[in-house]
């Protein structure tokens, strides 16, 4: 089962997201901030993480660039209001239209990381 | 005490229930629609387990569950894990099609010795993992086959070892009691004719006018045929009993929405917490969801698949873009394109009394 973390300081989004995405198959583990993000991503795996851009203290770009720096290439979702520059994520996410496009996301970076069959062998 | 102290004191019920398995009954029946047989069926060896009468050095049960995609078949193993073990996940559940290669089977049971992955290698089936959800007062465990015609020959004499003698070797030679275990086996086959008559039954897709009694028999005996030429006379024999899953009518829908709906409301409540807010659905949304996700060939897969895109996805984006509070109700109606709108009901307080209105 893959396993994702999901940092969102809208809580009532964060879990909600962590069930839809339980749902779909997926073990979903929330964080309500940079701090708490940072500490799961130490202490258990994960294959991706979906963060929202304006989180308190630091934000979700130093985030996605701490991430980086401990596993580089790790595949990162950002979601926000606008578009940002974030060199450190895989994609953005507008938050108006939040589902179905991050189920469909997480499926394409999943897969892309697993590469084709070939590939794996 | 003589022949003649003896006196006729009426019949006996063979039939009647324990309070527990009335309760267990009661439950299921009000989470599972339609599916009465095979209710039956899982109450019937579910009492025998409690009273001490399942045969010894096999397992509590063994069934067979056939029928068209989308009636149940799972839902059945998950409502029972969640009314006896407040747990919809609490079962093992084997994904035949995941093992429909010889050598797969090495993940089930794990690498035997002088092979790679030896020790290394975690199998699925130990004794930890089957009974990782038993309590001290239920030594069960539900174990479930999924997709069994996919599986490979060797799954197959695993299998019917497991069925026969309740017992299996690990790749490591340590052996794995499964005495305690009530299995369930699922299959789809019989699909293609299956879909094929409800084509041909129905006209056209989504209506179910003709979906009768008569139907469900053809769907029965077209599954049962199925069964016969695929499965061995050898594995038909281990079986307990064969269910067949009614294909789900419209009013079986309307509870199956009815259920999901109320289960939506659950699991947001579950989700959130304190946080929680509420949502209802007039009966023209409950129409556009039965229109939507009525598919003949996919059942209540479609209807629940349709339900999540339509009004959690809308829920959750609402959430995120901050539109819903904690507390709020939020009523869906039908919008003038024909979609579903969502509109927050605010309490007001006027002058003289408190009035409701909603706020799109």
């Amino acid at each position: 089962m893959k396993s994702i973390l999901v940092v969102d300081d809208n809580k009532m989004l964060c879990r909600m997201a962590c069930d839809i995405l339980h749902q779909e198959g997926y073990r979903a583990i929330p964080a309500s901030s940079v701090e708490e993000a940072l500490e799961a991503f130490e202490q258990q795996s994960f294959d991706l993480v979906v963060t929202n851009f304006h989180l308190p203290g630091v934000g979700g770009a130093e985030l996605a660039r701490a991430i980086r720096d401990r596993a580089p290439g790790f595949p990162i979702i950002m979601t926000g209001f606008e578009p940002v520059e974030c060199e450190h994520v895989t994609l953005f996410l507008p938050r108006q239209f939040l589902f179905p496009s991050l189920i469909e996301k997480i499926g394409a970076c999943l897969a892309e990381l697993e590469g084709p069959p070939l590939a794996r062998r | 005490m003589s022949l003649a102290e003896l006196a006729f004191s009426g019949p006996l019920d063979a039939k009647r229930h324990g309070d527990a398995i009335k309760e267990l009954e009661t439950v299921l029946r009000s989470k599972i629609v339609s599916q009465e047989s095979a209710i039956d069926a899982v109450v019937e060896l579910y009492q025998i387990f409690l009273v001490g009468m399942a045969p010894p050095d096999r397992p509590v049960g063994n069934l067979l569950f056939l029928g068209p995609t989308g009636s149940g078949k799972t839902y059945v193993v998950e409502a029972l894990a969640e009314t006896l073990f407040g747990n919809s996940h609490a079962f093992i559940k084997v994904n035949c099609a995941e093992f429909q290669e010889h050598h797969e089977i090495a993940k089930l049971i794990g690498s035997p010795p002088g092979y790679i992955g030896h020790g290394q290698t975690r199998a699925l089936l130990t004794q930890e993992a089957l009974n990782q959800w038993q309590t001290d007062k239920l030594k069960l465990t539900l174990l479930l086959f999924d997709e069994i015609e996919k599986a490979s020959d060797a799954l197959w004499q695993l299998l019917l070892g497991i069925l026969d003698r309740a017992t299996l070797t690990l790749g490591d030679n340590s052996h794995v009691d499964l005495s305690h275990c009530l299995i369930f086996m699922t299959s789809n086959l019989g699909a293609a004719e299956m879909s094929s008559l409800a084509e041909g039954g129905l006209g056209f897709a989504g209506q179910f006018t003709k979906v009768n009694e008569d139907f469900d028999h053809k769907i029965t005996r077209t599954a049962l045929e199925a069964a016969r030429k695929k499965f061995s006379p050898e594995f038909m024999n281990r079986l307990d009993k064969v269910v067949v899953f009614q294909t789900l009518r419209p009013e079986h829908l309307e509870r199956v929405l009815e259920l999901e709906l109320a289960k939506i409301q659950q699991r947001i409540s579950r989700a959130v917490g304190e946080q929680n807010f509420t949502f209802e659905c007039g009966p023209s949304v409950k129409q556009w969801l039965l229109r939507e996700g009525t598919d003949p060939k996919y059942g209540a897969r479609h209807l629940k698949r349709v339900i999540e895109k339509n009004v959690v996805y809308g829920l959750a984006n609402l959430v995120a873009t901050s539109q819903i509070q904690a507390g709020d109700r939020i009523v869906i109606g039908i919008g003038a394109d024909g979609g579903l709108t969502f509109s927050k009901m605010a309490i007001v307080v006027s002058e003289s009394e408190n009035v409701s209105r909603s706020s799109p």
